[in-house]
């Protein structure tokens, strides 16, 4: 009842590769879920079905009851800008742009005023722990900075599904453990739902749970019963 | 970790009361395990026969608990020694997982599913220990730490080796 | 290093299209180019071969009043007008002994016959021979394309007796067709050569643009071979050999397009008339030459595109940051525009050369001054677009520009200065050309009105009877020979009566029975009256000159021209007084106007071109980001827009600054040099230029808009 996101078979093929070989996730509202694997598993390819980057071949991904599979890609557009958060590896950021201003986008996309947005993205910004860096092009901030920067970004427009593929890939065990704990102090304190795809078991850790993928299976997931 | 010697590193930083010894003790490595009062005379008095503590003056006299220790030159010695000696990592060659996973590979057994549980727990204490370390001082995180940069190490070992099952089945059953 | 140029340039999906980018862009200037030197050689080569046709002037005329030379024949050169054109007029006549022969024609022709250039019969055969045919008498030949220096020319050699040839003014023994040496087009080579060689900053900009292009599109492969150890050196050398070779692949085409549109471009006229085709064919030497220079800038232009794309080992990850542009960048204009100014307001006070040394080194150093200032001027506009954006595409564009404004001012330079160039010449021909149109002046000769000198022992009123006889004429008035010694007056003065002053144009008649005025500025004054000095009555003599009032219809002009001229002979050369004005001016104004219009398109069609690469580079340089930024949820649209701006930011910031620049370059040249011409509007031909630019602009940057969609598409991209 209370699943945020339910995919049920889904299925993704590229060209002769098949990436996804019938895959059934449920996540619920507020929970942290990882999801593991080895490289090449398909993890990606499951985030981007979940967050309606990538359509699936088969099978169906519902948010909050309704199916967005099925969706055209101005709608799928819409509700990323709207409902959802992302966060990747690295270069996410748009180098011209100021920190600042690279929060703001999302806010002004969503057709928020030029002054609210600069003020939004500055709390935002502060709460990352980046106050002092709010004028800093992207190149003049350190991965973490910019990952916090990053994820900013993706909380400002208070997402209620936040996907990060790989948001401390590369970052050392410090950086990453600073990046993950802020994270999730603030999507605690919202009550974000997040898929967080990871290599590394000590960012998984932070999660509620984590969903293994193998050659395109979810394997079954024993760590749910707890 | 060596109780009796971190004692006595204890000690070394001033002369104390068995009672004093126990709180910093406590304080600072007792996370998990308290130290019981006995414990700390049984030792005391372990290492006064050995030469390494020996009782400051004669205050008050009465029972243990009303005197104070101080380390002995031998003591230091000796804690010196502990101290720079590296400690060698540990050799669990003949790993517990690793000889159940061999067995369930020779009887047939599915040994992915002996990988996935052991895995599953594995990922569950360390997001437990992760839950711990969230508001912890700097102390306990680094303690905590230490554990699950451990786990993490016995977690790669499990995706590594359940990544080549197939490998290890045939090489164990050639 | 074999290795190295297959790996750098082998594979990638645009592995095609860059080149053929290049070789286009190429070829197209490069065939202008060789049409363009062709004009630039064929100018003289031409007015050489038509220059017999001026022998009558040259050292080698003898007046006909003196002993006839050896063999040497009778020349009279006149001219004729005909429906607005002016035809040549040479009437020969061979006195016995004659051994001269005239070029492009078999003999010398017999009296009451004549040879035209095929233009001429054209012409001949376009009107009623009442209007002009019956002006020459019998065909008697087509005069050969290789005494001819346009296919344009109108020439007719006339035969006549020798009496008759000998009493015509001006005319001359000429003992061997000598060749003045020409230097009238020397003002045209300077233009189209200036041309010419400015079409290799179009061209150089377009091969740089598709280097970065490529740079870009294989900065990966490129960041590798700098992590393997290849030096940026040979990096460069590898590029520079791939844009060394496409670009000799694109001049070897385009002497092959030159050759193609060589009859299209002959036809294009100049200097008085269009050209032979054979005339625009360059030799080997030049052509080598050119192949050989353009090749070379390729290579070069390309090495510093790819040193500015700036190939870390690391690959492009951290851009690399412009400087900012500084407030000096103002100076280059501004001291071009003091300079113009300077050189034109105070060009009476200064040597000629000088005058010439301000104003066109300042109207370079104003070109220049644009392209300086446009990085400084792109970058404010930005910075405003980047504060005060409400949307995401403002104020991602903004910051691009902001972060980039030399690269992005670069994208539209060409544009600009095509417009800069195309306004200054547009501005001042337009100018000149309103100011010749011809108005009725009081005190002018009328504009329906034929004036002519007649010789005096012509049958007067014979010639008059037969002039009024023709249907349209209303009134023919006889001017009078003035004796010169009995009056004081000049020598050549022309006497008319009171009472026919208003029927000569004027508003007031003079006081004494007889007045003269000085018949040039009757006939060419365009804002004032001449002056009138009254004639005692005993110095007034034979007619010597008449004035025809007609309705003003062409066709009666010309056909009072032709009875005219059939009355009196050859010495009689009825002109009006536009055509009498006229004489070539406003014929060259339009000339150089098509010319500047011409180079203008070629540079905007190159200038587009490079514009839509350089959109389409920097959709590519940012496909990630982009890709991002859908895949957030911003619509297509919105990365349109973000585009948009960054092509029209620069475009409508300085092409207003180098419209303006171009208006006020030319309003100070001409307002200081011709102070009675008004600058007004431009031609509605600049309005055709101008909106084409904007056209192409826009379509190129339309052109990559469309594959933003494709380039971003969130599958393109892999985000982890
Ligand atoms: N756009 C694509 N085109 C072709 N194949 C693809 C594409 N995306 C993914 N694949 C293939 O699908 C499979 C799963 O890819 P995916 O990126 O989901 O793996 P992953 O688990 O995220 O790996 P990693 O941990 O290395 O990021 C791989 O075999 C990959 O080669
Ligand atoms: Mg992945």
């Amino acid at each position: 009842m209370t699943a945020i996101l339910e995919a049920r078979g889904l299925r993704k093929s590229f060209d002769r590769t098949e990436a996804l070989r019938g895959v059934d996730v449920s996540i619920r509202r507020g929970e942290i879920v990882a999801i593991m694997g080895p490289s090449g598993s398909g993890k990606s390819t499951l985030l981007h079905c979940l967050a309606g980057v990538t359509v699936p071949d088969a099978g169906t991904v519902a948010f909050n009851g309704t199916p967005i599979s099925t969706l055209d890609e101005t709608a799928r557009g819409k509700l990323r800008l709207t409902d959802f958060g992302f966060v990747f590896q690295f270069g996410q950021l748009l180098p011209e742009l100021t920190a600042l201003d690279n929060v703001a986008v999302p806010l002004l996309l969503a057709g928020e005023r030029r002054g609210t947005a600069a003020t939004r993205a500055s709390e935002w910004l502060g709460r990352l722990g980046l106050d002092g860096k709010a004028q800093r092009r992207p190149q003049e901030l350190s991965g973490g900075e910019a990952q916090r920067v990053a994820i900013a970004r993706a909380l400002v427009t208070k997402p209620a599904v936040l996907f990060a593929d790989e948001p401390t890939g590369s970052l050392d065990s410090l950086a990453a453990e600073a990046v993950m704990r802020i994270m999730i102090d603030l999507v605690r304190e919202a009550g974000t739902t997040v898929v967080v795809v990871t290599h590394d078991p000590r960012t998984a850790a932070y999660a509620d749970r984590d969903i293994i993928v193998r050659d395109g299976h979810v394997s079954v997931a024993l760590g749910e019963a707890a | 970790m060596d109780s009796a010697l971190t004692l006595l590193g204890l000690v070394s930083l001033r002369p104390s009361y068995g009672y004093d010894l126990k709180q910093l003790y406590d304080r600072l490595f007792g996370l998990r395990k308290p130290l019981a009062f006995g414990q700390v005379y049984a030792t005391i008095a372990r290492m006064i026969r050995d030469g390494l503590l020996a009782p400051l003056g004669e205050e008050a006299g009465d029972g243990p608990d009303r005197k104070r220790y101080a380390v002995t030159p031998d003591g230091e010695r000796r804690l010196a020694e502990w101290m720079f000696t590296p400690d060698v990592p540990s050799e669990t060659l003949q790993n517990n997982i690793f000889a159940k996973t061999v067995v369930a590979l020779l009887t047939g057994r599915d040994a992915h599913s002996l990988l996935d549980i052991q895995r599953a727990c594995h990922m569950e204490q360390m997001r437990s220990l992760t839950r711990l370390k969230q508001g912890a001082g700097l102390m306990h995180v680094l303690l905590y730490d230490h554990a699950l940069f451990h786990i993490e190490a016995d977690l790669r070992w499990i995706d590594m080796t359940a990544a080549r099952l197939t490998q290890l089945r045939d090489e164990v059953l050639a | 290093m074999a290795f190295l140029i297959r790996l750098a340039l082998l594979g990638g999906r645009s592995s095609f299209g860059r080149p053929l980018g290049i070789v286009f862009g190429v070829a197209l200037g490069m065939a202008l180019f060789l049409l363009m030197l062709g004009a630039v050689i064929a100018l003289d080569h031409r007015d050489d071969r038509g220059a017999w046709t001026e022998a009558v002037f040259g050292y080698t005329a003898i007046p006909a009043d003196e002993v006839a030379p050896e063999g040497a024949l009778l020349v009279h050169r006149g001219e004729t007008h005909a429906a607005g054109a002016e035809i040549t007029r040479l009437v020969v006549a061979a006195p016995p002994g004659a051994m001269l022969a005239l070029p492009g024609i078999a003999g010398i022709p017999a009296p009451g016959s004549y040879y035209a250039s095929p233009a001429l019969q054209r012409l001949i055969a376009a009107l009623p021979p009442d209007e002009f045919g019956d002006r020459f008498g019998t065909f008697a030949g087509t005069i050969g394309n290789e005494a001819l220096s346009s296919p344009d020319a109108l020439l007719a050699v006339i035969g006549g007796s020798p009496e008759t040839v000998r009493a015509l003014p001006r005319a001359a023994y000429v003992a061997m067709v000598d060749i003045p040496s020409s230097s009238a087009g020397g003002a045209y080579q300077i233009v189209i050569l200036i041309g010419a060689i400015g079409l290799f900053f179009p061209v150089g900009l377009l091969i740089a643009i598709v280097t970065k292009l490529g740079a870009v599109t294989r900065i990966e492969r490129f960041a590798t071979l700098r992590l393997i150890g290849a030096s940026p050196r040979q990096i460069a050398f590898v590029v520079a050999l791939e844009a060394f070779l496409t670009a000799a692949c694109g001049a070897v085409l385009g002497v092959g397009l030159a050759a193609i549109f060589r009859p299209l471009a002959a036809r294009i006229p100049l200097n008085g008339g269009s050209f032979f085709a054979a005339d625009l064919a360059v030799g080997a030497g030049p052509t080598l030459l050119a192949i050989g220079a353009m090749v070379v800038a390729a290579a070069i232009a390309s090495a510093i595109g790819i040193r500015r794309a700036g190939i870390s080992p690391l690959g492009a990850t951290r851009i690399i940051r412009e400087r900012t542009p500084r407030w000096w960048r103002v100076l280059p204009l501004l001291t071009g525009g003091a300079m113009i100014w300077y050189g034109a307001a105070y060009g009476a006070e200064l040597d000629g050369t000088l005058v010439i040394g301000f104003i066109v080194g300042g109207f370079a150093l104003t070109a220049l001054g644009i392209v300086v200032v446009g990085p400084w001027l792109t970058f404010h506009l930005s910075g405003l677009v980047a504060r005060r954006a409400g949307s995401a595409a403002g104020l991602i564009a903004g910051s691009r520009i902001r972060a980039t404004p030399g690269a992005t001012f670069r994208s539209v330079s060409g544009l600009v200065i095509a417009v800069f160039m195309v306004t200054v010449f547009s501005t001042a021909a337009g100018g000149v050309i309103q100011s010749i149109r011809v108005n009725a002046v009081d005190g002018t000769l009328p504009l329906d009105a034929l004036f002519t000198y007649v010789p005096s022992e012509t049958d007067m009123a014979a010639v008059v009877r037969a002039t009024m006889a023709v249907p349209g004429v209303d009134d023919v008035i006889v001017g009078r020979a003035v004796d010169a010694r009995a009056s004081g007056l000049r020598p050549g003065s022309v006497a008319w009566a009171a009472p026919d002053f208003a029927t000569l144009g004027f508003s007031t008649a003079p006081d004494a029975q007889y007045a003269t005025f000085s018949s040039v500025d009757y006939l060419t004054l365009r804002t004032r009256s001449v002056e009138t000095v009254a004639v005692p009555e005993s110095a007034v003599g034979a007619p010597v000159a008449i004035v025809v009032r007609t309705d003003g219809t062409a066709s009666t002009i010309d056909r009072a021209r032709t009875v005219i001229e059939r009355a009196v002979g050859f010495a009689a050369e009825p002109v009006t007084r536009v055509e009498a004005i006229e004489s070539g001016v406003r014929q060259a104004m339009h000339e150089l106007a098509l010319v500047a219009y011409l180079g203008a398109f070629v540079s905007i069609a190159i200038a587009g071109c490079s514009l839509a690469i350089a959109t389409a580079s920097a959709v590519i340089d940012r496909r990630r980001v982009l890709g991002l930024l859908r895949l957030m949820g911003m619509p297509v649209s919105h990365l349109h827009r973000i585009v948009g701006f960054e092509a029209a930011v620069p475009l409508i910031g300085v092409l207003g600054l180098s419209i303006a620049a171009g208006y006020l370059v030319a309003e100070i040249i001409v307002e200081n040099l011709a102070p009675e011409i008004a600058v007004g509007w431009p031609e509605p031909m600049y309005f055709v230029a101008l909106a084409l630019g904007l056209v192409l602009a826009l379509v190129s940057v339309g052109a990559t808009i469309g594959t933003i969609g494709r380039n971003t598409a969130v599958g393109s991209t892999r985000f982890e």
